[in-house]
């Protein structure tokens, strides 16, 4: 099939750093809490009175930062809404279990139900822009904006759609704080703290100067031997007609059972290469990739960098890829 | 070139029974898998469900797993429908590292966090683990009894999940991503999902009406379902013969309200006028449409009016499987697409059950297993909460 060619045209974040902004690049905020909420921006220019009081900080945040993206963009009605989430709201799910327990399963309230089921962000967004097209839902523990993002780019190659609002949107909890730090994910001396985010980005076929870069290439794998990463790896730089990527974007975060695995790819396949990260800037949460993608794009396009490798990983060694090229 | 892409195995699990054959059987005697809650454990046992007739012991043997009891109920489910697929596509585990896996759940394993959520503060490790279960937890461990998968992914849309699996995986073989990937959903009964649905005021009482003046709600279920779907160069390169063609689906957004379908159920004509465009197929060509049918008020009036709408004076023979296995949310797109394979193959309509009433402006459900002619073209609706509405379509090869 013949490429199609990909292009992130606008992104922005609401996290730790300053929202909707990308003052990071210049002046970031450094966060040695091991836990913090996210900095949110005025949502009163976002939202009516009356959805303020029902909704959660993560679908403000969510439909925030997507409301952003598409004012940027200056798309009203995108071809389709895609995202990524692991746990949905947290904090409904947490809630409506409590509640739960509490009243021994009798007088419980639906909207914590109703807010906890994961398709809550996409389905929001297209009621808020009454967007009757392609929406889903990718919930694929930290490959979940991963995910989205290949579903919009492979609808492109396939000529379904021309233009996608992409995701990547996680909520804290103290409960899950606690749980996550038990298990190892978060929590270790010296790490990224565990942080809200919410990311959102518009892909399009569209050419234009004004377009962060292009979205070259995108592949999830699982368990792979590292002749397979190569392989895969060889064939995107192919499809991308690039020789090797200049910068690597990974998601080593200060936990060393985390970082491990990042390093040694980095050792493996791409030696002598600059490695970047994100996590440090922006949190460690299951939709973290979703800023490593934004981030990457913003520096490819403001730095004299002509390409970038993001890698991101589960514990089950599931392995995501996505390259950037320069306009 | 787009691939075409073909289904070569499915397997499925739920209230009907284990496997192709014993929900076939179900169906052509129209025998119901809802009725007392035996394996959940909740204070509202006066509510009819659809549960599999299996303990975890049971199923564990089933799927050849060593006891554990921090192993959900939708994993085990998924497993043993997942090895079915995998089987029927004659697809052994060396195969596998180049089949992609794509599942889709609600809540996965939310059964497992439930066990010990009041004490869940001061557990152990191995508990913690298990109490931070995401839906992607579910597809990994199934996967992990299974075998090397190329990729795996998970899709979450509430109950129209296992319909956007399918299409996702639709896309990695048209796009040549992907040769063959394995789709569909597991999803077991939990006090989160029985409370989260019993807080709408959406579950009936009785066995479920789906299309019935005196519907009153839906019959939560539970099982799994996979679909192997395989593009024709690698059927031909494997020598395996197809069950039938992906023909077409459509994926839109009701874009109305959190809950509640609009009332013209503009997503789901959409959804399924979608469909019809990807077939190249005219209204008239559909001969079966398994229905969303959950039998709540709202559901029920907004699908027969998106049917009528689409389908104008040529309504094609409709009925709810619901009334068998109860609406198994985020497996539901996938046991609906096995069970209108099997209607494929076998050449019979899965009859509506409980339905004596027609409502104003419905849709009459057929209660007659006979087609009255062959069924070439069957499409399967999926409408989930927020308006996330799939419809797809199999077609005789």
């Amino acid at each position: 099939m013949t490429a199609r060619r990909v292009y992130i045209e606008a992104a922005s974040q609401i996290s730790i750093q300053e929202p909707l902004s990308e003052s990071w690049m210049k002046s970031p905020v450094i966060c040695k809490e091991p836990f913090a909420k996210a900095v949110d921006p005025p949502f009163s220019q976002y939202f009516a009175p009356n959805q303020m009081r029902r909704s959660t900080a993560y679908i403000k945040r969510a439909l925030a930062v997507s409301l952003e993206v598409l004012k940027r963009c200056n798309i009203a009605h995108p071809d389709a809404i895609i995202s990524g989430t692991c746990y949905g709201s947290l904090e409904r799910t947490n809630g409506f279990l409590s509640e739960l327990w509490k009243n021994k399963e009798e007088a419980l309230s639906p909207m914590f139900f109703m807010q906890a089921i994961h398709n809550a962000v996409s389905t929001t967004i297209a009621i808020a822009t009454e967007t009757k097209s392609y929406n889903t839902t990718y919930s694929h523990a930290n490959l979940s904006f991963d995910a989205a993002l290949l579903d919009g780019f492979m609808q492109m190659q396939l000529g379904n759609i021309s233009n996608a609002l992409i995701g990547g949107h996680e909520e804290t909890s103290a409960i899950h704080f606690e749980l996550l730090k038990k298990c190892g994910y978060v929590g270790a001396p010296g790490m990224a703290p565990y942080a809200d985010i919410a990311v959102a980005m518009m892909l399009n076929t569209k050419e234009a100067e004004d377009n962060l870069c292009e979205l070259a290439a995108v592949r999830l794998c699982y368990n792979p031997s590292p002749e397979r990463v190569k392989e895969l790896i060889d064939n995107m730089l192919q499809e991308a007609q690039i020789e090797s990527p200049e910068a690597v974007m990974t998601g080593v975060n200060g936990n060393h059972s985390n970082d491990k695995p990042y390093f040694e790819m980095a050792e493996r396949f791409f030696k002598n290469k600059p490695l970047l990260t994100y996590k440090n800037l922006f949190g460690e949460n299951f939709a973290s990739s979703a800023a490593g993608v934004y981030a990457a794009a913003h520096i490819v396009k403001k730095e004299t960098i002509g390409s970038m490798i993001v890698i991101n990983r589960t514990e089950k060694n599931e392995v995501s890829l996505t390259l950037l090229k320069r306009l | 070139m787009k691939e075409t892409v073909y289904i070569s195995g499915a397997g499925v699990i739920s209230a009907i029974g284990v496997g192709k054959e014993e929900t076939l059987s179900a169906l052509l005697d129209k025998k119901s898998g809802v009725g007392d809650m035996k394996y959940l454990t909740s204070r509202h046992r006066e509510i009819p469900v659809g549960e599999v007739k299996r303990s975890n012991a049971q199923l564990m043997q089933m799927a050849g797993i060593k006891e554990n009891p921090l192993i959900s109920r939708t994993v085990l489910m998924g497993v043993v429908a997942l090895k079915e697929a995998l089987s029927e596509a004659h697809l052994k585990s060396e195969d596998l590292s180049n089949v992609h896996f794509i599942s889709s759940t609600i809540v996965g394993g939310m059964d497992i966090r439930e066990l010990f959520f009041e004490k869940e503060i001061e557990c152990d490790r191995e508990h913690a683990m298990a109490a931070v279960h995401n839906c992607g937890t579910s597809t990994e461990e199934i996967a992990s009894h299974v075998g090397p998968f190329a990729s795996l992914s998970t899709v979450s849309t509430a109950c129209s999940s296992a319909t956007n699996a399918l299409i996702s995986a639709a896309f990695m073989i048209e796009s040549n991503l992907a040769d063959i990937v394995v789709a569909g959903g597991a999803e077991c009964l939990s006090l989160f999902h029985l409370n989260g649905f019993n807080s709408l005021m959406i579950l009936d009482s009785h066995p479920c009406r789906p299309f019935d003046k005196e519907r009153a709600g839906l019959n939560l279920g539970e099982g799994a379902a996979y679909l192997v779907l395989e593009s024709e160069s690698s059927l031909k390169r494997r020598g395996v013969k197809p069950l039938c063609r992906l023909a077409g689906y459509g994926n839109a957004c009701d874009a109305f309200h959190q809950t509640a379908s609009s009332p013209t159920g503009e997503g789901a004509f959409l959804a399924m006028q979608k469909a019809l465009e990807k077939a190249e197929l005219a209204p008239k060509d559909i001969d079966y449409i398994n229905a969303h049918g959950t039998a709540t008020q709202n559901n029920d009036e907004s699908e027969s009016c998106a049917i009528k709408r689409l389908f104008k004076e040529r309504i094609p023979e409709v009925s709810s499987t619901k009334s068998y296995t109860g609406h198994t949310t985020g497996a539901s797109g996938a046991i609906e697409a096995v069970i209108s394979l099997l209607a494929l193959e076998n050449q019979f309509l899965p009859a509506s059950l409980n339905w004596k009433t027609p409502m104003e402006e419905g849709i009459i459900p057929v209660t007659d297993i006979h087609p009255k002619s062959e069924i070439k073209n069957i499409m399967s609706n999926a409408f989930g909460f927020g308006g996330n509405d799939s419809s797809i379509i199999l077609s005789k090869v």
